[in-house]
């Protein structure tokens, strides 16, 4: 299930957090259970049996490696079992038909695709639950002896299909015994309204534009088109997910629990490194602590530093799908964090600001050519490079077009759209809210309420309405 | 301490929420469900089953029972899926779907938006969009409307394809917005038959812009405009066409909002009027055999008038679209003509019976058999091929006419 659907907001919330508010606290968990499962099934009937499977086996690799605290062989074993199964979930469905494809095309094979479809959301539940037995290995958090809670902590329905990345770390007081105040439930509430309105509102009207340039010939288009559909994604993708993000950290709140933050308005940033500070925070963090730190870091010596950062950013592309592409976008964004490291990021530092912002922005939206200006089933990575190619040279105006109608009408049609993206990227209204939160008068605090309402109000006209609703993540 | 209830905007922010989260299912639960959209026209979704019924009365242990539950529609995740068929039905019964709709577009507006829904709108009028067709599916209409012709050298054929409202609004919309000319579609399309006389409508329409040849909510010509046209297929056909003022025109209702009304279901454009163009000298009797497919329908007009109480009231000129009309007139001439037609020629239809013996409407969407197989093509001496460029443009089933032996 979706969070931007009826069915979601209209039967599956509200029955849930009845059952959630009215059951006593103990069984709150058992409900998070229920219906984190029945969320999950929703989209996948089938594949929620793995999500089953790989949660039992997380619970027992753990409750095995607190019992033989003293003997090292076994947990070394146990948190073996734990990466090697949920690496493999990840390999087997994410990642098996792409390395066939490739040994295919590389070696002449004709090794059979078995086509497995992805479960939704496989690469965070996983990533959770390694969090949890990495973490317990490493004696950074206490052992969950309730199957139920632990169960409840992989299924809590608001982050499993699109993050934030929840670590047990971040949530380990929490499952157990949380208060629910009056406060944090309003918070929550606008919260996720926020984060409807700036999926359903915003990013589904920008996408709609993004979808019709991504149709166009890039061979033909204009340099004016080339951009504005660019630009399109670049909205698109930050106000779909971090709306996720808006609504998932919202009704975990609903729920009594905080989850951190996962987009800080990343469009402001001044530099690359900046901006994965500011971007899809906890996937980041993850990958920081799970892989970066453990590789060495940047402790051992620039050569070294250089190969982990470039290893951690391929990593870190071909987590978003099993593709080229992404892993051309990934090891693309390592080069230019290499290059930072190297002397860039000192000489963006002394600059005059706009520039290094405006250098940070572009590098960003040639990063989302690659990540998704290539047609879907695209597999060589010539084809996929010759398309990223043809793409980028159209903005330079390499069909020979600098603006033609199509453009003019575009910018007619969706001008008030991008700028509201604009004004809405940045942390413009946050800065208004903030203020009005501590210096207007008491009266003017009921504004919040209406706001939200009428966001409300118009995302499910929308939603009711459109036929363009599209689940971004389905590759992750 | 004071226990006085005070409503904080936190509190404000959550009663709200839950009112809204509460009131639209239930009362989308407790409204009776409309079977049939008026303003859409189409059927709405019913209520997915999760069981076979027929399996499920006949279910005599918890075995049957569970093999009477459609598992495959539960357990697949594509969009035949129980869930998404739940979710369609949802949004087709939500409470005030209208209003939602009607919310949507205002703000679509607000947005910029100059087109919504495909339609855009202009001093009063609407205007569907014609901006994109598939070349080689043009051909492929062409070439059997062709072969037709050919296999057929005793029946003569021509070809009307009538332009839309925004071939006469062209200096109207801009020209970024991408709009294709009709009259170069229509000249290249024309330029292609053989053995096919063309008709040329689109000039005598654009001679009389001004005037009320289209429906300002609606896809279609007014009678106005299919008179015009009757005007201009008058001698490819070889009748005389009366003038205008040998008809006495009847307003049959000016509360008419129609196909495009439904898509944006904007209220600030002025709903149209249909109006029945009656020869002053008398109107021929006629005999309309409606064939559904199934059953025959027979009526003594060519004015089905119980639609004018419903939204849909183009569909009084012969009826809505079936696969075959044929009316008998009372002109004692022996004239037949076949009309291959979209509901163009509908409203053009009660012109043309006034020159006539039998004129028979196929619609080639309803058809996929030979012709030969349901009417007999000896009976006709004319055939005519009758859409609107839109129509003509996207749809695929005029093909099928190369069947006909």
């Amino acid at each position: 299930m979706v969070f931007s659907s009826l069915t979601f907001l209209f039967a599956f919330l509200p029955i849930t957090l009845i059952l959630y508010y009215l059951v006593p606290k103990k069984a709150k968990n058992v409900v998070i259970l229920i219906s984190g499962l029945v969320f999950y099934a929703w989209g996948e009937p089938i594949y929620v049996l793995v999500m089953i499977l790989s949660t039992f086996i997380d619970y027992t690799a753990g409750r095995i490696i607190d019992k033989y605290d003293d003997r090292p062989k076994i947990r070394t074993a146990c948190l073996l079992v734990s990466l090697i199964m949920n690496i493999g979930l990840l390999a087997t469905f994410k990642y098996l038909g792409f390395i066939i494809e490739a040994l295919n095309a590389g070696f002449g094979l004709a090794i059979p695709n078995p086509h497995l479809p992805l479960p939704i959301g496989i690469s965070f539940f996983t990533f959770q639950s390694m969090s949890y037995t990495i973490d317990l290995y490493r004696r950074q958090i206490k052992v969950q002896k309730n199957a139920a809670s632990f169960m409840a902590f992989v299924t809590l329905f608001p982050q499993i299909v699109a993050g934030p990345i929840v670590r047990y770390e971040d949530i380990q007081n929490e499952i157990d015994d949380r208060t629910i105040t009056e406060k944090m439930v309003g918070d929550g509430i606008s919260r996720f309204i926020v984060g409807l309105g700036k999926k359903v509102l915003i990013a589904n009207n920008i996408g709609l534009l993004w979808t019709e340039i991504k149709a166009l010939d890039y061979g033909e288009i204009s340099a004016v088109t080339a951009w504005l559909g660019i630009l399109a994604f670049t909205f698109q993708i930050y106000f779909d997910f971090s709306g996720y993000s808006d609504m998932a950290i919202g009704l975990g709140k609903m729920m009594g629990f905080n989850f951190p933050e996962n987009f800080n308005y990343p469009y402001m940033s001044h530099s690359v490194a900046e901006f994965w500070r500011r971007w899809h925070i906890t996937l980041g963090d993850w990958f920081k602590s799970y892989i970066y730190f453990p590789m060495g870091g940047s402790r051992k010596g620039l050569p070294r530093t250089i190969i982990n950062l470039l290893v951690v950013w391929t990593i870190t592309g071909i987590w978003h799908g099993a593709s080229w592409n992404f892993m051309l976008w990934g090891t693309y964004f390592g080069i230019l964090i290499v290059i930072e490291r190297l002397f860039l990021g000192k000489v963006l530092e002394k600059i005059p600001a706009f520039f290094s912002w405006l250098y940070t922005f572009i590098m960003v939206v040639f990063g989302w050519v690659m990540f998704d200006a290539v047609a879907p089933g695209t597999v060589s990575f010539g084809d996929v490079f010759g398309q990223v190619w043809t793409f980028i040279a159209a903005m330079f105006g390499g069909n020979g077009v600098f603006i033609d109608n199509t453009a003019t009408n575009y910018i007619v049609n969706y001008g008030i759209i991008f700028a509201v993206c604009i004004f809405g990227s940045s942390d413009v209204l946050k800065t208004i809210a903030d203020y009005i939160r501590k210096k207007a008068p008491t009266w003017v605090q009921y504004g919040f309420p209406v706001v939200d309402t009428v966001i409300m109000l118009a995302s499910v006209a929308y939603l009711s309405t459109s036929n363009y609703n599209p689940f971004l993540y389905f590759n992750f | 301490m004071n226990k006085k209830f005070h409503m904080t905007p936190a509190k404000l922010t959550a009663a709200l929420f839950a009112v809204i989260l509460l009131t639209v299912p239930i009362v989308t639960i407790a409204l009776p469900k409309q079977e049939r959209s008026e303003n859409e026209n189409r059927t709405l979704a019913k209520f997915p089953d999760i069981v076979n019924h027929t399996k499920m009365d006949k279910a005599e242990n918890l075995g049957d029972v569970l093999g009477a539950i459609r598992w495959d529609d539960i357990t697949t995740r594509d969009e035949d899926s129980w869930m998404d068929k739940f979710e369609t039905y949802f949004s087709d019964h939500l409470v005030g779907r209208e209003e939602w709709v009607r919310a949507r577009n205002e703000m679509e507006k607000l947005a910029g938006k100059k087109e919504i829904n495909g339609v855009y709108t202009v001093d009063d009028q609407m205007i569907q969009a014609f901006k994109t067709y598939d070349k080689s599916d043009v051909e492929s209409s062409l070439n059997a409307m062709n072969r037709f012709a050919e296999t057929h050298p005793d029946i003569q054929v021509s070809f009307m394809m009538a332009p839309t409202v925004q071939e006469l609004y062209t200096s109207r919309i801009p020209s970024y917005a991408g709009y294709l000319s009709e009259k170069t579609f229509i000249d290249e399309c024309y330029k292609k038959m053989n053995g096919i006389s063309t008709v040329d409508c689109l000039s005598y329409l654009t001679g009389h812009s001004s005037e009320y040849v289209f429906y300002r909510t609606d896809h279609h010509w007014t009678s106005l405009g299919a008179y015009y046209a009757y005007c201009a297929a008058a001698k490819t056909l070889g009748y005389s066409a009366y003038t205008l003022d040998q008809f006495n025109i009847e307003t049959a209702s000016s509360s008419f909002r129609g196909t495009l009304y439904s898509k944006t279901l904007d209220n600030g454009v002025t709903p149209d009027s249909i109006d029945y163009f009656h020869l002053a000298s008398g109107d021929p009797k006629v005999k309309m055999t409606v064939f559904d497919g199934t059953k025959e329908t027979v009526y003594d007009s060519l004015y089905v008038r119980s639609y004018l109480d419903v939204k849909d009231k183009y569909s009084s000129f012969t009826g809505s679209n079936s696969p075959i009309v044929t009316i008998e007139t009372d002109v004692d001439n022996g004239k037949n003509l076949l009309l291959i037609k979209d509901s163009y020629a509908h409203s053009l239809v009660p012109f043309l019976a006034n020159h006539y013996s039998k004129i028979t409407m196929v619609d080639m969407r309803y058809i996929n058999v030979d012709l030969s197989r349901l009417i007999d093509l000896s009976e006709y001496q004319q055939a005519m091929f009758m859409y609107n460029a839109v129509t003509f443009s996207s749809d695929l089933t005029i093909k099928r006419i190369s069947l006909t032996k």
